[in-house]
């Protein structure tokens, strides 16, 4: 190519590639327009969350596709040539130049002189020149603004849409969560399995799309953990955490209390044939003891101590050293599978957590037009009574009341109803359940509770020598934790009675030793707080 | 590129332009009012071709030739194209002559034929037979009779006649001898200003006096530098194009060409239109070939070479018009980015 050439070409190329974006834009701007109107249609009357974005998106790289393919699209120079030579009416110069570049003689040589000469005087915008397209801009130009506006507008989808985002935020917090239970159930004795069930639920749930799947799939797993705790659980665990905890604190003969159940079963085999018939009749009644510690809880042990025990008493040393060894293994097994049920209950009760989480959530939400809070509630009741009997007189009594408040459609208030207390009798402070409206968000109010034309007849009562009707009424106000309900009663009105039945229930033969002392040392330790 | 040079031109292209014009300017002396004929029977000259001419008596189609051959000095002979002319009365005849001692040989008389510039006149009166010798002369720049072929002189032009009015007792031309011309160029009727013109310099006693402005020599100068005018293989691709489109069952074909050509154009229209285009590229002082000039000839190398069928005849479409269709349809080529408007 002539060199003369050159910067004309250059020019013309530049504008060729701007002249062929700009067209293709135009011509393809009512297709994206009306793609986008239909697009941005269909999200107002369907749940397409991806159509807005989409239209935007859809726009936005057509236009960057046609810019970007008229920046490194090759444009040939015989292209560049024809295209000035129609622009310029050169009547094909530039391109026939271009063909000759090689050719040698006198018609070649006029061609290139022809086509310099053209060059020379010729402009690039004059060569190609950008068009408007008025048809399909004109389109494009009534529907895009269009299609803009109803994007802009409110979209009668939006709340579903924010419904569904709350929805998958409350899913990947309760997935969250179910992750962090997992790695704790995971540094716990056996809770690996449980815990890679825990991590395989929370990848599940994050991919479920609705809380009602979400909370179907929380369900089934938590029946599915639920399954795998046997429902002696908890006395094989005490078994053999009571079992662990009195050779503990007793070790047998020839161990520490540092040693495990299993070693120290294995170190009195080893001792027994140096151990006197004293010794070994105490070492005979000591496991005999452990025996029935474990009767209920592992049966499997209990039988094994035994038949040690009798085998130690009967001086069959190697039968007993056999039995112990069996006995520590059994021991060992069930406490494996104890720490592995604990585990998976305790993976359960996560999942379950997560589902009443979730639930919680839908519950909350504003959308769903409902409500429900617990409250908890003191009440208390002071009636008065006149009664007439023989004789006559006065009285007059304080008594507390036990009152349930329940509250509905965002009334925080609730109805206590107390019994009128007879006189002389102290009352006993009411406990209160409230129902009580949320807000959605889970915060509970707080208000009085107390509703005195609710307020009861009081109980007929013996005052002095007549009996009277009071009238009571409670006073109380909600303290409305959601999650609360635990009991409100006081420690110290229960101690005692609690104290009691423990100090009764360490007569039972079944509860070791250690857990004797270590349920004595709790209530004294509570008393004496008390 | 299908041309090179191969050696210098005896003739340059500016010269090339100038004599052409001052051809044309002494022919317009006497032909008023029919440039765009002249410059056909110019083009096929310098293409060395041949051009049928069709148009109706009295239009000056013999007074064009015959100024032509004063313009160039060349022979020139008119047969008039009868039913009962014999192909001998064209090419020539061996008659039988005595020389001075009395010996007695066949000679050959050469016939009308043997001239530069041959006026067909009414080519489609003559039988089939004769129209042949002719036309196989036009074809082969030689005439064989009596045994001997003779070569025709050149520059070689026939132009051809037809009466598009009289078809009665006439013999149209079959479509094969049609393609050996060049080009056909419809001879129109002048306008008034231009009979006015006529009138005054045919009716008077003033006579015009033409110049020869050129010669045999010069002329095939000429003929030879128009084969050497290059011409772009796009410009190339686009008479192929346009050939291409004249056949009915071609992707390309316009509507107006699928409905009524029964045959479209053969390979000779395409040589026809580069041939002609370089002539005009030469003639408008350009080096080479455009595919302008090649539309600009499209509609003379094309209409005599189209077969269209009764329904053409019967709808009153006539071959230009399917021509003009055929340049609408078939446009420019692109030269812009693919996909560009």
């Amino acid at each position: 190519m002539n060199r003369s050439l050159t910067p004309l070409f250059r020019a013309v190329r530049r504008r060729l590639r701007v002249a062929w974006a700009l067209a293709t834009l135009q011509l393809l701007a009512p297709v994206v327009a009306v793609a986008a109107l239909a697009l941005v249609v269909a999200a107002r009357y369907f749940d397409l969350p991806w159509a807005e974005p989409a239209a935007l998106w859809l726009s936005a790289a057509i236009a960057v596709g046609v810019v970007g393919y008229a920046v490194v699209c090759k444009v040939p120079d015989m292209l560049v040539a024809r295209a000035a030579d129609r622009g310029l009416h050169t009547r094909d110069a530039f391109a026939t130049s271009l063909e000759l570049a090689g050719d040698d003689g006198d018609f070649p040589e006029r061609v290139r002189a022809r086509a310099d000469e053209i060059a020379s005087v010729s402009a690039p915008k004059e060569a190609v020149r950008y068009r408007l397209l008025r048809k399909p801009t004109g389109i494009a130009a009534v529907i895009a603004p269009a299609a803009l506006a109803l994007a802009l507008i409110a979209n009668p989808q939006d709340a579903l849409r924010e419904q569904r985002a709350d929805d998958e935020a409350a899913i990947e917090a309760t997935a969250d969560v179910l992750r962090a239970e997992a790695e704790r159930i995971a540094e716990q004795p056996g809770g690996e399995e449980a815990a890679e069930r825990l991590e395989q639920l929370a990848e599940e749930l994050e991919k479920t799309s609705s809380l009602d799947e979400a909370d179907e799939l929380l369900d089934d797993a938590a029946a599915e953990l639920r399954e795998q705790v046997s429902p002696d659980l908890l006395a094989k665990k005490a078994a053999t955490e009571g079992l662990q905890r009195s050779l503990e604190t007793a070790p047998l003969p020839g161990s520490t209390g540092e040693e495990s159940v299993q070693e120290q079963l294995d170190a009195l085999g080893e001792q027994l044939p140096d151990m006197t018939d004293d010794e070994r009749a105490e070492a005979a009644e000591r496991l005999d003891d452990l025996a029935a510690t474990q009767e209920a809880g592992d049966p499997g042990t209990a039988q094994l101590l035994r038949e040690a025990a009798q085998a130690i008493r009967e001086g069959d040393v190697s039968t007993a050293r056999a039995r112990l060894g069996e006995a520590g293994q059994a021991n060992a097994q069930s406490s494996a599978e104890a720490a592995e049920q604990t585990a998976a209950g305790e993976a359960a009760q996560a999942a379950s957590d997560a589902a009443d989480r979730l639930a919680e959530a839908r519950e909350g939400d504003p959308s769903a037009g409902q409500g429900q809070g617990q409250g908890q509630g003191q009440g208390q009741g002071q009636g008065q009574g006149q009664g007439s009997g023989q004789g006559s007189g006065q009285g007059s009594g304080q008594g507390s009341g036990q009152g349930q408040g329940q509250g509905s459609g965002g009334n925080p208030s609730g109805n206590v109803n107390g019994g009128g207390g007879t006189s002389g009798t102290g009352g006993q402070g009411g406990q209160g359940t409230g129902t009580g409206h949320t807000d959605g968000s889970g915060n509970p109010d707080t208000d009085t509770i107390y509703d005195p034309a609710h307020g009861t007849g009081g109980e007929t009562g013996s005052v002095g020598g007549g009996s009277g009707n009071g009238q009571g009424g409670t006073i109380g106000t909600t303290d409305g934790q959601t999650n609360s309900g635990s009991s409100n009663v006081a420690v110290s009105d229960v101690l005692d009675d609690y104290a009691r039945e423990a100090t009764d229930a360490m007569d039972n033969p079944s509860v070791p030793p250690s857990v004797r002392a270590l349920v004595l040392a709790y209530f004294n330790q509570l008393q004496g707080e008390n | 590129m299908s041309q090179h040079d191969t050696a210098g031109p005896t003739i340059s292209p500016e010269r090339y332009a100038e004599i052409a014009a001052e051809i044309e300017g002494e022919v317009g002396k006497v032909i008023v009012g029919q440039d765009q004929l002249v410059r056909t029977v110019v083009t096929c000259l310098l293409a060395e071709g041949h051009a049928l001419l069709e148009g109706v008596p009295g239009l000056g189609k013999t007074m064009l030739l015959k100024a032509l051959s004063e313009a160039v000095d060349l022979p020139f002979s008119r047969v008039q194209f009868t039913p009962d002319l014999m192909p001998a009365d064209i090419v020539g005849t061996q008659v039988l002559e005595e020389d001075d001692r009395g010996h007695k040989t066949f000679q050959f008389r050469p016939g009308p034929v043997f001239a530069s510039f041959v006026l067909a006149d009414e080519v489609n009166r003559a039988t089939p037979k004769t129209q042949s010798a002719l036309l196989e002369a036009m074809q082969e720049r030689a005439v064989t009779a009596g045994g001997a072929t003779r070569a025709l002189p050149r520059p070689f032009l026939v132009m051809a006649t037809q009466n598009p009015l009289e078809m009665e007792g006439t013999y149209p031309l079959p479509e094969a001898q049609l393609d050996r011309f060049l080009l056909k160029a419809h001879v129109p009727f002048p306008s008034a200003e231009d009979l006015v013109t006529v009138l005054e310099r045919t009716t008077g006693t003033h006579s015009v006096q033409l110049h020869s402005v050129a010669d045999a020599p010069t002329l095939m100068a000429m003929i030879e530098l128009t084969r050497r005018v290059p011409i772009a293989s796009h410009v190339l691709r686009h008479a192929v194009d346009l050939v291409v489109a004249t056949h009915s069952d071609s992707a390309t074909a316009p509507e107006l060409v699928r409905r009524y050509v029964r045959f479209g154009a053969s390979p000779r229209a395409a040589q026809a239109m580069v041939l002609a285009g370089k002539v005009t590229a030469l003639l408008d002082g350009r080096p080479n070939v455009s595919i302008a000039d090649i539309r600009s000839v499209a509609i003379g190398a094309l209409r005599h070479r189209l077969v269209v069928g009764y329904e053409a005849t019967a709808d009153g479409v006539d071959a230009a018009q399917l021509v003009a269709a055929l340049l609408d349809g078939v446009g420019e080529p692109a030269a812009g980015m693919r996909g560009a408007p």
